[in-house]
């Protein structure tokens, strides 16, 4: 069962995205391009996307762009239409509008189904698996003819279409409107080159269109236009040239229009640089430096924006509704990031549309949900479950030890290597705990075993295994093993009884507001094993080299040795560190003896290895224990 | 009609039948998620690196039509000699900006003379002549660039097509702007 992709055939932009375990991925083109343009060229190969928009000025009969506007239509229809494009659209047989390049005749679907074939090819390359199944929009407003044309452009394409939805509704899918009862929704579009109105109602999960309106030819691109005659204008009143014959220059300026818009929509000014855009005989050359501000690109397209609401009343007209009525408003289409259009369309309803999902990408999303639904996805998959709040156990000084961290999806398995506090110790205790404190008693405590017959060492040599295990079924299962003798021992634990949200809510807001007084908690704790650790392993070589070194060099270590076992039983964090290195220093001359010997005897060091390491962690036990820090697998 | 009852062994054998086929899917359903996490795990790889490798791409984007703009100001023929002098300081700054950029994988490319290729061009306009072959770049807007040998920006170019008859070289021109508008 392969994966079902969403596919939105635009009319100048398309875009494919796919559900994986219930996130949308956008899926980009070989370019890189999350949207790929609806062109097709032919000629000596025939090129889709972006690579066919790159030559379309060179070769207008054979590049079909926009072919969607004779989807499923007669040629008696589009008269229009065919004025407007530079490619030959002549009658078929049957009477249907088809187009003709370079001698040969093609059905809209046929051409459709070149961009749904590179699309396909798309995701393939992407998701490294074959597709053969998808789901693809179209605007709400299309008739049967021209519903079957897109069907039939997906099965030539290689794609077995499992269903052919609204635009609108998709995009409502998008926001998750779909669990919503009884809402009435209006999906306002506004793309680069046409704007759709389309009230909808959702009932029992079924999407029903009441209206739909709109303006085929009033885009984005509209508004760079109007950015462009301000250019043109503000240059002919400096020097007096209409730059708009000049080619190079009108390109330069077109582009600066759309870019300075894009930034107009998250910065309050932008700044046009355009220097040597003219050369002229006698002045020279020429530049343009222009300040535009959101404000008076406002101005330049306000009555644009404005002239949208007069298809929006009309839909809420037939639809017999009025802008109260409506529940949900969504944005569609990349004009609609415009802050001036936001406000707009929330002055005119009253409410917050929902715009948090990009809005070129919206009605792929929709589909590729729709898809993952028809693909049963959702109904085979298992949903799996997350561990609401960390598990660890009790080391050492009281603190708790995460192994397994909160929002874990389960099921899961962790371990992690502990070891001894003591020399000789004997045996573990594995306190289980659940919660966001640093601090053992701060959490709660799940269970508690111990773990006996650790055969006899100095601390720190002993290795144990502590996993912990969550099944399917959300039971824990933690385990204590001695990787020496395979002596293990372990406690079951079942699904946190009684944990409901506003428990696992609460744990991590007290974690949050205690968080610096914690860590502050866990630190010193920190220092002070490491004190003991750094105690321990000097005591041990001065027993074993004191003899080597002065009687002065020696004074001065046990004297350190005190000061910060002394030190130890207090709670100042700075001076622990203080009189550690202190301590650290005055071993270095024991340090130096001990290198002299093993140089000599050539005999491996085994106290400078156990070296402590930050956050070194420990397992409280009935004995104290403590953690060499490695994790085994 | 006497109705006899499933015997023990009936039942067992349709319990078996029935956990085996279970089995079966679930030990699929096993292999399709692992296959799905190979997936996953080696497309993820492939955009971490990708990512790494292009990390500056949005930078370099933006900084292009800076060097284009100090291009032009250094084509400006016909200066007085403080100018000249002025030109000369501006040339190597703007060099070493370039040999800087260079080093971070940005390269300059021409298409100028070669045959038109969609993967590395964009055609701006076209120009009648019969002296080049056909679809051959003559002229360039701005040069292409590349970023660790992607195409970021293709070179915004003027080919050549063979002399045809135009009714109306304002028809001409008004398709084109349709063209870019719907396309």
């Amino acid at each position: 069962m392969s994966k079902v992709i969403g596919i939105d055939l635009g009319t100048t932009f398309s875009c494919v995205a796919v559900m994986e375990r219930g996130q949308p991925i956008v899926i980009p083109n070989p370019e890189g391009g999350r949207i790929t343009p609806s062109v097709v060229a032919f000629g000596k190969e025939r090129l889709v996307g972006t690579l066919a928009k790159r030559q379309s000025i060179i070769n207008p009969e054979h590049t079909v762009f926009s072919i969607k506007r004779f989807m499923g239509r007669k040629y008696s229809e589009v008269s229009g239409e065919t004025k407007r494009i530079p490619y030959k659209v002549v009658e078929a047989p049957n009477g249907d509008a088809w187009v003709e390049v370079e001698g040969k005749t093609y059905s809209p679907p046929e051409v459709s189904a070149m961009i749904l074939q590179f699309l396909k090819k798309s995701a393939e390359s992407y998701l490294g698996e074959a597709i053969t199944k998808a789901v693809i929009t179209v605007p709400a407003y299309f008739n049967d003819s021209q519903r079957q044309a897109t069907k039939d452009a997906g099965k030539i394409a290689g794609l077995e279409v499992l269903r052919i939805i609204n635009e609108p509704t998709a995009a409502s899918l998008a926001y998750g409107l779909d669990k919503k009862k009884n809402e009435k929704i209006a999906v306002y579009d506004l793309g680069g080159g046409t704007f759709d109105i389309s009230v909808l109602e959702i009932g029992e999960g079924l999407f029903e269109v009441h209206s739909t309106n709109g303006n085929t030819h009033l885009g984005g691109d509209d508004f760079d236009t109007r950015i462009m005659d301000w250019i043109l204008d503000e240059f002919k009143k400096e020097h007096g040239i209409d730059l708009s014959k000049d080619r190079t220059a009108l390109q330069r300026i077109r582009e600066a229009s759309e870019k300075a818009k894009c930034e107009l929509s998250t910065v309050m000014e932008t700044t046009i640089s355009l220097p040597f855009i003219y050369s002229e005989a006698k002045k020279g050359p020429l530049h343009l430096e222009l300040r535009l501000s959101r404000a008076k690109l406002e101005a330049l397209v306000g009555d644009l924006i404005q002239s949208t609401l007069g298809p929006v009343k009309r839909a809420l007209e037939d639809a017999k509704m009025t802008p109260k009525d409506i529940d949900e408003v969504i944005l569609v289409g990349g004009q609609t990031r415009t802050p001036k259009v936001q406000e707009t369309v929330r002055e005119f309803f009253s409410k917050e549309p929902h715009k948090g999902i990009n809005p070129d990408e919206v009605v792929a999303v929709g589909a590729a949900i729709q898809a993952a639904v028809l693909a049963g996805e959702v109904k085979d998959v298992v949903l799996l479950d997350v561990t609401p709040l960390s598990l660890g156990i009790e080391t050492l000084g009281g603190v708790m030890t995460k192994i397994i961290e909160r929002n874990t999806t389960i099921p899961t398995r962790k371990s992690q290597t502990f070891t001894t506090a003591e020399d000789n110790q004997n045996a573990v205790t594995v306190h289980v705990l659940q919660g966001e404190r640093e601090m053992a008693i701060d959490n709660r405590t799940l269970g508690r075993f111990e773990l006996y017959g650790i055969p006899s060492a100095p601390r720190g040599i002993p290795q144990i295994e502590v996993t912990f295990n969550i099944d399917a079924d959300g039971i824990l299962h933690v385990t204590a093993k001695d990787m020496a003798t395979k002596k293990e021992q372990s406690i079951k634990i079942t699904a946190s009884s009684g944990l409901n949200k506003d428990d696992i809510d609460r744990a991590v807001k007290d974690a949050d507001a205690h968080s610096a007084e914690d860590r502050a908690k866990r630190d010193l704790i920190d220092s002070r094993n490491r004190a003991d650790t750094v105690v321990y392993h000097t005591e041990k070589s001065l027993k074993e080299y004191g003899d080597k070194i002065s009687e002065n060099d020696k004074k001065n270590i046990e004297d350190a040795i005190n000061k910060l076992k002394e030190t130890m039983k207090g709670n100042d964090k700075s001076a622990l560190e203080r009189d550690m290195e202190a301590l650290q220093k005055a071993n270095h001359k024991l340090a130096e003896e001990m290198y002299k010997q093993t140089q000599a005897k050539g005999g491996e060091q085994t106290t400078t290895k156990e070296e402590p390491k930050t956050g070194e962690k420990k397992v409280d036990a009935d004995y104290q224990v403590y953690d060499e820090g490695e994790e085994k697998k | 009609m006497i109705r006899l009852k499933k015997g023990p062994v009936t039942q067992l054998k349709e319990d078996f039948e029935k956990l085996k086929n279970e089995s079966k899917t679930h030990y699929e359903n096993y292999l399709r998620a692992l296959a799905d996490f190979e997936n996953f795990r080696r497309r993820k790889e492939r955009e971490i690196e990708d990512f790494r490798m292009f990390a500056n791409e949005n930078l370099l984007n933006e900084i292009i039509p800076v060097l284009e703009n100090f291009d032009r100001a250094l084509t400006v023929k016909d200066v007085d000699e403080k100018c000249e002098s002025i030109k000369k300081g501006v040339d190597i700054a703007y060099r070493q900006l370039k040999s800087v950029l260079e080093k971070f994988g940005l390269k300059e490319f021409s298409c100028v003379g070669q045959e038109f290729d969609p993967k590395t061009c964009e055609a701006i306009s076209f120009i009648e002549t019969n002296d080049k072959p056909k679809n051959t770049v003559v002229d360039e807007l701005s040069k292409g660039y590349l970023y660790q040998n992607r195409v970021i920006r293709p070179a915004r170019v003027i080919v050549a097509k063979p002399s045809l008859q135009h009714t109306d070289n304002q028809q001409e021109k008004s398709i084109s702007n349709e063209q870019e508008k719907g396309a």
